[in-house]
């Protein structure tokens, strides 16, 4: 039989009025009919006649019943178009506060989420970045994590570790670049390996990634650079004279490469890479020299599943070496690339860190927000909906389902949903430039398209739809119409405020937890600000003497500079402050009992330390100019470092440092030399001369408040008779507060988040108070006939929701008080959470309360009864 | 009563109806008085009668078994009921009756 089907629209056209009774017979009659035309005919005419024939069906009698038709609904979508807009009009106050309120929520829980997802992104652009580990040099019994690792590793891992495919190192170097008789110094330079390009995908524009780094005096820069030294991108061949602070050495490097600027979600940021085999000219055996811990190292191996057997084999790698100088104690953790940007808080080194901790907040704060407004909207849209009885009654009179009812509401709901979040969307891709700069990113508008984004909109949309619509279709449908438009409205609504109370309830939670850990957050930003470091920093500046041949004349600059009017206190050290502490030792003392290794940061300092930075001693001496072997042994040592020997008292016992002992000579209280996050380590403050590598290399002095002007000036006057270098000072207290720079962007960030969460919240109760007291203004007004006072009136209002604000409370705020404990816990000091924070938090949502509540029913309680019980 | 009076094509639809023993339905009838009036039937006015023949119970209506032809759809077959028979034969009896008063005519 032939395939010769009649039209598939006139079969369609005939169920969409054919009542169901008849379908199935006059379609398989019209379908035999036509195949009999087909015959006589041709199929041509047959199919002309086919819907000739579905036409003249169409007889009173076989049309489908009107209980038949509910599922037809598109014809009155416009009709639920045109009644939503003219319920925004009608209400136009309502509906703007709450259409404005779901965009601010949207708009901020977006601008959030890019921002998280920003944070996520970070080194996932590497080309088989699940493979690539960073290695961190890990001490398992004291617990040290450092990226700083020895450099040796990389020569014996290739053949120690066959899983590992690839291995690569970077170290930083400061470097001046000479140019035209000027110096302009670079801090962003980098030594790294000669596969270093091939390791990583960074985006090559000029030269051959394979061998740019494998040369001597070769060097590869970013785009911004080339165009900064030579205004030019094709640079490749050109000479770029530079000089290493560190070994005093002079390079003319030869540009091999020019890279694309590193995108910013790398934790990887530099602006100039030299080449390894320089610095082997420069820095002798250090490729061997298993006691310099300088490199940061990356791995890729060949799969994931070879993590585990590569790791079960550093115990034996370092047993291997021990003769070589490799540390038993020595381990390394594999550190997933992707993890490097917000898992390294507890992993020294400098890096760019990313704070998980703060993360969750920021996420956390998103989801108050989001679900302040959503909560906001669907109080607001059921409350208005209630009011609505009687158009639900007239639409079921004239023949409206339930189902069709239900959708209405929905499909309202869903257009205005809709329009929040595109309007969110617009706004979000307005202001993201502005909330980059304030957080120092740089999203595009386009990444607001990214899947995990259009995700989290999509579910936004649903959730909101389906709780906004829920509550009207499902209540305001049960109504018996007769019921509704007889204006029997309190019969047909229940007594369902339970629900609208629960929504307060939640309201009142959110508001006083974000008040309480916004405060919270705030006091221990100020705790740290205002922490007592331990030494005083005000006037104190501290400047960096990079330079190895000034570092020889030390002594005599720093006394050259205490002549200078102005300055109070000079004093020269081997760390700047804040520091981050660069030589580290093995740490022994006499009666040592435990095998553990511990490590006790090395500080050089002169006789004039203490008193320059206000230090004070607990116990013992300071070191003297008048004791001879104070400057070759004896030392002093910090609190921390005595608590770790567990001595009582000092009595010229010893201390070692490696392989160097010293005696004991005082005890400096503990002082914060770095920011609060990290506690104060053991640390050991010795005399040493010029040349080694601990060796004095920082300008601490302390200058008189009135005269800072003219001792800065005295000071960059001999200065510049040392160096062809600009002086370059720090006052301390501004270092530290910079320490905390982007926590305390951050912070603000948050704390304004928070306060649009807050603002939301009272924006969906001042709301919805309102409309509780329309509701009620009858009630009000025959109590003030029958001789209620305003206040009365007041007062019995405003107890409803004492019962609510008193639950809220007793929920919102232990909760507020778990959080912000676990998110204190990331810091080494934290604030401890005070009663006063709650009792706070408690008076402003009791007095938003009451401004809301009493300002809307203070209107309907004030105003002549008579408004409301006429009948209008 | 009103109902019971016959139309001609009702009469036409009635007539094949009680020709095509178990077989009767719109199709065949309608495809039977194509043949034998040679007029061109649209199955709408052949379901038509039959629904009304069926209201004034003329006829009876059941559902056929399902088969592979026309997609597996059910037919509904007519079978002629005692009324309509009386009703067809009150026709022709009526008719009749009139022919055989007819004068004659020669034109």
């Amino acid at each position: 039989m032939k395939k010769n089907k009649p039209p598939k629209w006139a079969d369609r056209f005939l169920k969409l009025f054919c009542s169901s009774e008849y379908l199935e017979e006059v379609q398989g009659d019209l379908h035999e009919w036509y195949k009999i035309r087909v015959g006589q005919k041709g199929s041509v005419r047959a199919k002309l006649l086919y819907y000739y024939d579905v036409i003249t069906y169409i007889r009173g009698f076989r049309l489908k019943r009107i209980k038949e038709m509910e599922r037809n609904n598109n014809m009155l979508l416009l009709n639920y178009l045109k009644v939503a807009a003219r319920q925004f009009k009608k209400n136009f106050w309502y509906s703007s506060l709450n259409a404005i309120g779901l965009t601010i929520g949207i708009l901020s829980s977006l601008l959030i989420s890019l921002y998280i997802l920003d944070e996520l992104s970070y080194d996932r652009f590497h080309v088989d970045h699940e493979n690539i580990y960073r290695l961190v040099n890990h001490n398992p019994k004291s617990g040290d994590k450092s990226q700083a690792t020895p450099s040796p590793w990389k020569i014996n891992m290739g053949s120690d570790f066959p899983e590992i495919k690839a291995h690569t190192r970077l170290g930083q170097d400061v470097v001046l670049i000479k140019q035209e008789g000027q110096n302009f110094l670079e801090n962003d330079f980098y030594w790294a390996d000669e596969n270093f390009m091939s390791f990583f995908s960074f985006e090559v524009l000029q030269g051959n990634r394979e061998i740019m780094l494998t040369e001597p005096n070769s060097i590869v820069l970013t785009a911004s650079k080339a165009l900064r030294y030579f205004d030019r991108l094709d640079v490749v061949g050109e000479q770029l004279p530079i000089k290493v602070y560190d070994g005093n050495k002079d390079f003319l490097m030869k540009v091999t490469g020019v890279i694309e600027d590193l995108p910013t979600n790398s934790h990887l940021q530099f602006d100039f890479l030299g080449s390894m085999p320089t610095t082997r000219e420069m820095y002798g055996k250090f490729d061997n020299w298993w006691g310099l811990n300088w490199l940061s190292s990356y791995a890729k191996l060949e799969s994931e599943s070879d993590l585990e057997s590569v790791k079960v084999k550093v115990p034996g790698f370092f047993d291997k070496y021990q003769r070589e100088g490799a540390s038993e104690t020595n381990g390394i953790i594999f550190q997933p690339l992707a993890d490097v940007r917000l898992n390294s808080s507890d992993i020294s080194g400098k890096a760019e860190k990313g704070n998980k901790d703060y993360i969750y907040l920021f996420g956390f704060v998103a989801v108050m927000i989001l679900l302040a407004a959503s909560i906001n909207y669907v109080n607001l849209t059921t409350a208005k909906s209630s009011l609505r009885g009687k158009e639900v009654g007239m639409r079921k009179v004239f023949g409206g389902t339930r189902r069709q009812v239900a959708r209405q509401f929905f499909i309202e709901c869903g257009f205005q949903v809709a329009v929040a979040l595109v309007l969110a969307m617009g706004l979000t891709m307005l202001v993201l430039p502005l909330f980059n700069e304030v957080v120092g990113k740089q999203m595009l508008p386009k990444d607001i398209f990214q899947i995990p984004v259009l995700a989290v909109l999509a579910f936004m949309f649903v959730v909101i739809l389906v709780l906004s619509g829920i509550y009207p279709a499902l209540v305001m449908n049960r109504f018996r119409p007769v019921d509704v438009v007889r204006g029997n409205m309190l019969g047909a609504l229940g007594t369902k405020s339970w629900v609208r109370k629960f929504q307060v309830l939640i309201q009142f939670c959110i508001a006083a937890f974000l008040i309480s850990s916004t405060l919270i957050v705030f006091n221990q930003m100020q705790h740290i600000n205002q922490f007592d470091k331990g030494f005083n920093a005000s006037q104190l500046i501290s400047i960096p003497v990079d330079d190895r041949g000034m570092q020889e004349k030390l002594v005599l600059i720093k006394d050259r500079m205490s002549q200078v009017e102005g300055v109070s206190q000079i004093s020269a050290s081997g760390e700047s402050l804040p520091s981050q502490m660069n030589h580290t030792l093995g740490f022994s003392w006499e009666g040592k009992t435990t095998e553990e290794n511990i490590g006790i940061h090395l500080v050089a300092i002169d006789y004039d330390y203490l008193q320059t930075i206000e230090a004070s001693l607990l116990m013992g001496r300071n070191l003297s100019k008048q004791i001879v072997s104070d400057s070759v042994a004896v030392c002093l040592i910090n609190e921390s470092a005595f608590e770790k020997t567990g001595w009582e008292s000092l009595d010229g016992k010893k201390v070692g440092f490696d392989n160097e002992s010293r005696v004991v000579a005082g005890v400096i209280e503990n002082f914060h030399y770095n920011s609060l996050h990290s506690t104060v380590a053991p640390t050991a403050y010795v005399l040493l001369p010029p040349g080694s590598r601990a060796s004095p290399d920082n300008l601490i002095l302390r200058l008189n408040t009135e005269q800072v002007t003219v001792a800065l000036d005295g000071i960059d006057e001999i200065w510049r008779e040392y160096s062809d270098q600009p002086l370059d000072f720090r006052f301390v207290d501004e270092s530290f507060a910079s320490l905390y720079g982007d926590e305390q962007k951050f912070v603000k960030v948050v704390l304004g988040f928070s306060i649009i969460g807050i603002f939301l919240t009272v924006l969906g109760l001042v709301g919805l108070v309102s409309f509780m007291a329309e509701r009620h203004s009858r009630e009000i007004s025959i109590r003030k006939v029958l001789g209620a006072t305003i206040g009365e009136v007041l007062g019995r209002f405003s107890s409803q929701f004492a019962v609510i604000f008193i639950v809220a409370m007793a929920v919102a705020l232990p909760l507020s008080y778990l959080a912000m404990e676990e998110w204190l816990r990331g810091f080494a000091f934290p604030v401890s959470i005070s009663w006063t924070v709650f009792l706070t938090a408690a008076l402003v949502s009791i007095l938003i309360t009451l401004l809301s509540v009493g300002s809307q029913s203070f209107k309907v309680a004030s105003s002549n009864p008579i408004k409301y019980l006429s009948d209008h | 009563m009103k109902g019971t009076h016959l139309g001609e094509f009702e009469e036409l639809v009635l007539l094949t109806c009680a020709l095509l023993v178990n077989s009767a339905y719109s199709v065949t009838i309608g495809a039977e008085i194509e043949e034998q009036t040679g007029r061109t039937i649209t199955l709408s006015t052949v379901h038509t009668a039959l629904y009304r023949l069926e209201k004034k119970e003329f006829v009876e209506s059941y559902m056929g078994g399902s088969t592979g032809e026309r997609g597996g759809r059910r037919k509904r077959l007519y079978r002629i009921t005692a009324a309509g028979f009386d009703a067809l034969n009150q026709a022709k009896d009526i008719r009749g009756r009139m022919w055989n008063m007819m004068p004659n005519y020669k034109f």
